[in-house]
């Protein structure tokens, strides 16, 4: 019982950042407690992941194959997973709190009879008795709980952005090839089909444009399309992105949303138009370098956290703007 | 399949939404102050919503349980109005702070006592803790199959078929029944009580069952608390806020153009 | 080092703020106003609602503060503060199509200074409005209008604009009491809403008016104790005695006055600055602390235009105040008053059925409509209110505006003002209160159809209603999103509103002019004048007109 393991993940094959952000997180936490800290590589062709994973100073990667584990299913994964924790037993078991985390995470705590944590945002040992202190934001991001668990192995799943990302050392960890006793009958939720929809990532916006509750035509949206295309002239990158009630409305896909539930993004600039300030929301823009609130109401909350605020109605402000934006371009 | 057996798992929880500034951290006593109403978790709502919309299409019954130190059937009445048949309050002191798999138990321990049932619903996260593993625990306790993050819902013959959005987009899966979908916002609101129809259902009451621990869990020790180490207030998020003056919405737009120009 | 020094500093630039500005600055103090809003005026604004091309007050709605004496002191008019006088005063439309209309027993008969002169004709159609309903109450009407122009009136208006007297020395209504001739006695202070209703009139209609007025002009409902000023208040709505008036461009006009006289005095006013914290030294109040650090020091005097809960927990603080007076200010109630209210803007006005018989009702200033159940409004209006948000009967004053003044809708067009009561915001979630919120919307226009079959929803433009959450949102010492700065009835009535102490708070040098204090709350109304008269007396200041 003396590993640290992380989960390793992929986007578009290739390592994503959170993985590398898992290694320095965990690779601290092994430090500290004078363990060793590995990773899991999960898929049916583990070796390209496995080698890029390779270089960031982890002592072992287990590469845990099986032809069940194409693509991601949940309840697959899970097995695989559980499997290799009852032959290494791992002492902290790291995963990031994404959408595979999400799901991998709690089924397998449930089955390695061990308690999770989940969306933390910073990780410590308590000296007295090693287990780790998981600190995570609850009431929507109002308070910030610094708790502890009992159970083997200490799991958590992290938030995004919660670590530094490593960088690459010149060592290489050992790759460990795994086999996994899976079969067929675990798979209960069989998958139909995948339907891929235009996917926008508001993470590699310059600017984002967010529009909230307060817009009240679907139409209105095209203002803000078409303050998006005057200031991408100096502005670089800009996107549209917007609250949960948008969504609800189902006038703007999920993938647009910021915050808890969504999207957690730091563009340079953010403006929110109509958009109130709630906790949830604020948690997904607040590292944002600049933030700029177009609102009717001076007392909302979008105002205590701006740098730059206008209290005015977007239907009269908005064209004005991007009127002034194309004279001056 | 002809009318199906639902039960909705719903938390109460203060008004998630309301401003910060309503929210505040007890340092010493390690806990979350919060001057605000209490509501039914957002996303149980919508767990409640879609298995409304399940029973529209095919009839059946829909059970609500909530579960608490405390739970007011003032604020879970309103599941009633909006279309549950029968709902029961799964409170005692000994629920107080439990940890997610005590909170999976004793809602397993619950619909094992109401018996049969063909689809469970939760919400995705509860709006306070947001953990977001309740209901994958309690699928995993019952020893049924799960699906999470649904947003639409469908039963056909015997089998559920979720729409569950995925990074890409989304992902249509099936599963048999019974099993158990966590629900997300996409679903849809829960749609809205009249008021007159809330004060319909005031003069006929619907008798509400109370179950305690001693109904549901043998052994105490069984329930674990959340261990706080600590409990502190955010960071403050508040920057000084330059507003922007004038007197038409041109000259604000003037003014913040050039600001935008100083940036770029 | 303070970062500004004036002599007097004044929290919150809300109504009794900008009254008590110019006041103080006239007296040849250097006066500093910090108003925590991007505009000034608190309770007393309009705005581009419930859409650009109208013109809507987001709070106070109905003003006569032309009987302010800061009217004539500052000559308001000649700042552009003018009342337009329909003739018409109070209706009510019942279910069955009956009706009644008070007519103003004292008319405006110089606009300019306000001056009232007494109208025998108007009380002859008032008396013939309700003699269509009851002899006895059209007689009690004629009565109790004599009482009122020989008694009551001056009193009335002495009360509201000096402070109050010690317990124990009557007050100029207190001194009714005494008067057998006033036909008012000592109980009366003790009776609530329901049995002053039922003890002045004998009709249901004029019964379910007055019990309506009673929350209209002060939040009490039927079990409340109103309180003597609060009874005569009510009253004198349910038979109209006074002129409705009718500020042009709205409750903004009232504020753009005080501030123009404000400016010219050299009061300096400074918006987007919460205060929070009164500076304190050696029991002495020395100035305020923004909430981006800016220290300001006042020679002089604080003026704090706020609530008692905020002032004496938030800005004194809890350190600073004893144990009684902390309790006092988290016990102060904030659960009346809270209202459905906003402005519809319509194609054209409601053409009511009760018109038939009595014309006059489609142009009145306040007109309600409401069933004719006064069993309910005693009984269970409040309780269902409390439980469910809204009742199944609803009692709605609205008041067409723009038939008097033009300035607030597009050509051609009409607004409304609507108002109904509510619950405190604490008990409902956010969500909730957007969806009762329109829910009240749908209901309004359904009964409004029943009452005008015109006013179904295709003859609604836009609307903009608001609800407690809001009000609460934008309004710190309008806690729960009542219109009052804490229930007026009971203990935080009269004499004992606010804190002990009232104007001259325990801290040497900090006063309160806030609809909180004696005076109460409402446009126009005494707090702050009193108040000012309480500075003048201790700093030797010229004492106001
Ligand atoms: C567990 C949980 C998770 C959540 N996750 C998220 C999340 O990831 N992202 C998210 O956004 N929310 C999330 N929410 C919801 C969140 O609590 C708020 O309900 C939501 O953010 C409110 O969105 P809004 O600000 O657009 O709407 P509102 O709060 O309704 O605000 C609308 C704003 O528009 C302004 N406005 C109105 N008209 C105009 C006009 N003409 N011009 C300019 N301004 C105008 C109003 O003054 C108001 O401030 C979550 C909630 C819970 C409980
Ligand atoms: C919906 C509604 C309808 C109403 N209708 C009527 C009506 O028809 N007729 C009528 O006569 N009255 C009406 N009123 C009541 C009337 O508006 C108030 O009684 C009046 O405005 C009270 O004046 P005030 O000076 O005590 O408070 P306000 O006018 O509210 O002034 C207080 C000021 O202090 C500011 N402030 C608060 N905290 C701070 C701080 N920490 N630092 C700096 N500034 C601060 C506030 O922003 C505000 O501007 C209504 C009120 C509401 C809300």
């Amino acid at each position: 019982m003396s590993e640290l393991l992380l989960l390793v993940e992929s986007k578009e094959g290739l390592l994503d950042k959170t993985t590398l952000e898992l290694i320095r997180g965990g690779s601290e936490l092994a430090k500290d407690l004078g363990i060793d800290a590995a990773a899991v590589v999960v898929g049916n062709e583990t070796s390209p992941l496995a080698e890029s994973v390779a270089s960031y100073g982890l002592k072992k990667i287990y590469k845990l194959e099986h032809p069940l584990l194409k693509g991601f299913q949940p309840e697959a994964w899970a097995g695989a997973l559980e499997w290799l924790a009852r032959q290494i037993t791992p002492r902290i078991f790291l995963i990031s709190h994404s959408f595979v985390g999400k799901e991998v995470a709690p089924r397998l705590a449930y089955r390695l009879d061990t308690e999770l944590t989940t969306d933390c945002l910073n990780l410590r040992i308590d000296p007295q008795d090693g287990l780790l202190i998981r600190t995570k934001p609850i009431y929507g991001g109002n308070a910030i709980a610094a708790l502890k668990c009992a159970g083997l192995p200490q799991m958590v799943t992290v938030r995004k952005n919660a670590f530094e990302p490593m960088e690459k050392v010149t060592t290489k960890s050992d790759l460990v090839d795994m086999v996994p006793a899976l079969d067929e009958s675990i798979i209960k939720v069989k998958s139909l089909k995948t339907v891929k929809e235009d996917v926008v990532e508001l993470d590699k916006a310059n600017m984002v444009i967010a529009g909230g509750r307060g817009i009240v035509a679907k139409e209105d949206f095209e203002m803000l399309a078409a303050l998006a295309q005057a200031m991408s002239k100096s502005q670089g990158k800009v996107m549209i992105g917007c609250s949960r009630p948008v969504v609800d409305k189902s006038w703007m896909s999920s993938d647009r949303q910021i915050g808890l539930t969504g999207s957690i993004i730091a563009p340079d600039t953010y403006i929110a138009i109509g958009i109130s300030g709630a906790i949830q929301h604020l948690v997904g823009m607040i590292r944002s370098k600049k933030i700029i609130a177009i609102n009717t109401d001076p007392g909302c909350n979008m105002f205590k956290v701006a740098d730059v605020g206008v209290v005015e109605d977007y239907k009269a402000l908005i064209p004005a703007l991007v009127k002034k934006l194309e004279e001056s371009a | 399949m002809k009318g199906i057996n639902i039960i909705v798992c719903a938390k109460q929880i203060p008004d998630p939404e309301v401003p910060f500034s309503n929210v505040s951290v007890d340092v010493e006593k390690k806990e979350v102050i919060v001057d605000a109403p209490n509501v039914i978790s957002p996303y149980d709502e919508n767990a409640l919503e879609a298995a409304i919309r399940i029973k529209e299409e095919m009839g059946g019954k829909i059970t609500v349980l909530s579960l608490g130190r405390k739970v007011s059937d003032t604020v879970l009445r309103k599941t009633i109005a909006a279309g549950a048949d029968a709902l029961i309050l799964i409170e005692d002191p000994a629920f107080e702070r439990l940890d997610s798999n005590s909170v999976a138990y004793v809602l397993s321990r619950a619909i094992r006592k109401i018996g049969a049932y063909d689809l469970i619903l939760t919400g995705r996260q509860a709006g306070d803790w947001d953990s977001g593993q309740v209901g994958l625990l309690l699928a995993e306790l019952l020893g049924i199959p799960s699906i999470s993050l649904a947003r639409s819902i469908k039963i056909k013959e015997d089998r559920v078929l979720v729409e569950k959005t995925v990074p890409v987009g989304y992902e249509v899966v099936e599963a048999g029944l019974p099993a158990l979908v966590t629900v997300s916002n996409e679903v849809g609101e829960l749609r809205y009580v009249s008021r007159s129809k809330m004060m319909g259902l005031l003069k006929r009451p619907t008798p509400i069952p109370k179950w305690g621990a001693k109904d549901l869990v043998d052994d105490l020790e069984r329930l674990k608390k959340i261990q706080l180490v600590e409990l502190s207030p955010p960071p403050d998020m508040r920057r000084a806020c330059l507003f922007i003056e004038g007197s038409t919405p041109q000259e604000k737009a003037d003014k913040l153009a050039s600001f935008f120009k100083e940036l770029g | 080092m303070a970062d500004k020094v004036y002599d007097a500093v004044i929290i919150g630039g809300g109504h009794h703020g900008t009254i008590i500005a110019p006041y103080l600055a006239k007296a040849g103090l250097k006066v500093g106003v910090f108003e925590r809003l991007d505009h000034l005026g608190g309770g007393a604004v309009t705005e581009d609602l419930p859409s650009p091309g109208f013109r809507g007050n987001f709070c106070a709605h109905f003003t006569r503060f032309y009987g302010h004496p800061a009217y004539k002191e500052f000559n308001l008019r000649e700042e552009g503060l003018e009342y337009t006088f329909p003739d018409t005063n109070e209706a009510i439309i019942f279910d069955d199509e009956s009706s009644y209309i008070a007519y103003a027993a004292f008319t405006v008969v110089d606009p300019k200074t306000g001056e009232t002169r007494f109208n025998e004709a108007n009380v002859k159609k008032t008396y013939d409005q309700i003699a269509r309903f009851s002899k006895t109450d059209a007689d009690t009407y004629l009565d109790l209008t004599e009482k009122y122009k020989d008694k009551w009136r001056a009193a009335f208006h002495k009360h509201r604009y000096s402070a109050p007297t010690p317990w124990g020395v009557p007050d100029a209504l207190e001194e009714l009491f005494s008067d057998p001739k006033s036909g008012l006695d000592l109980p009366m202070q003790f009776m609530t809403c329901k049995q002053i209703a039922r003890y002045f009139f004998e009709s249901d209609e004029l019964r379910i008016l007055t019990l309506r007025g009673f929350l209209t002009s002060w939040g009490c409902f039927p079990d409340d104790v109103p309180g003597i000023a609060i009874t005569i208040a009510t009253i004198h709505l349910t038979l109209g005695w006074e002129p409705a008036a009718i500020a042009k461009g709205g409750t903004q006009a009232i504020t753009d006055a005080l501030v123009s006289v404000g400016k010219k005095q050299g009061v300096e006013y400074f918006l987007n600055s919460e205060v929070q914290k009164v500076l304190i030294e050696n029991g002495r109040a020395t100035g305020i602390k923004l909430m981006d650090g800016t220290e300001v020091a006042a020679r002089q005097l604080v003026v704090s235009d706020n609530a008692s809960p905020q002032l004496f927990l938030r800005l004194i603080g809890e350190d600073r105040i004893t144990d009684d007076m902390k309790r006092k200010a988290r016990i102060y109630q904030f659960d009346r008053g809270e209202l459905f209210w906003g402005t519809v803007g319509v194609h054209e006005l409601p053409q009511y059925k009760a018109a038939k018989s009595n014309p006059d009702v489609n142009a009145a200033p306040r007109t309600y409509f409401a069933p004719k159940d006064l069993g309910f409004m005693e009984d269970k209006y409040m309780h269902e209110i409390f439980l469910f948000g809204l009742p199944s009967k609803m009692f709605i004053l609205t008041a067409p505006d723009s038939i008097w003044d033009r300035s607030r809708v597009p050509e051609g067009k009409h607004s409304l003002h609507v108002e109904e009561f509510t619950c405190p915001a604490r008990l409902f979630s956010r969500k909730e209160w957007k969806q009762m919120t329109q829910e009240f919307v749908d209901v309004l226009f359904e009964r409004w159809a029943e009452y005008a079959p015109n006013m179904t929803k295709d003859n609604l433009i836009t609307h903009r209603i608001t609800n407690p959450v809001d009000i609460q949102d934008t309004h710190l010492d309008m806690r729960e999103g009542g219109w009052c700065e804490g229930n007026c009835s009971g203990v935080q009535n009269g004499r004992f509103r606010g804190m002990p102490g009232g104007y001259r708070t325990f801290i040497k040098n900090l006063y309160m002019c806030s609809s909180g204090v004696y005076g109460g709350p409402g446009i126009g109304r005494g707090s702050s004048y009193n108040c000012y008269r309480a500075i003048a007396e201790d700093l030797r200041l010229p004492p106001p007109k």
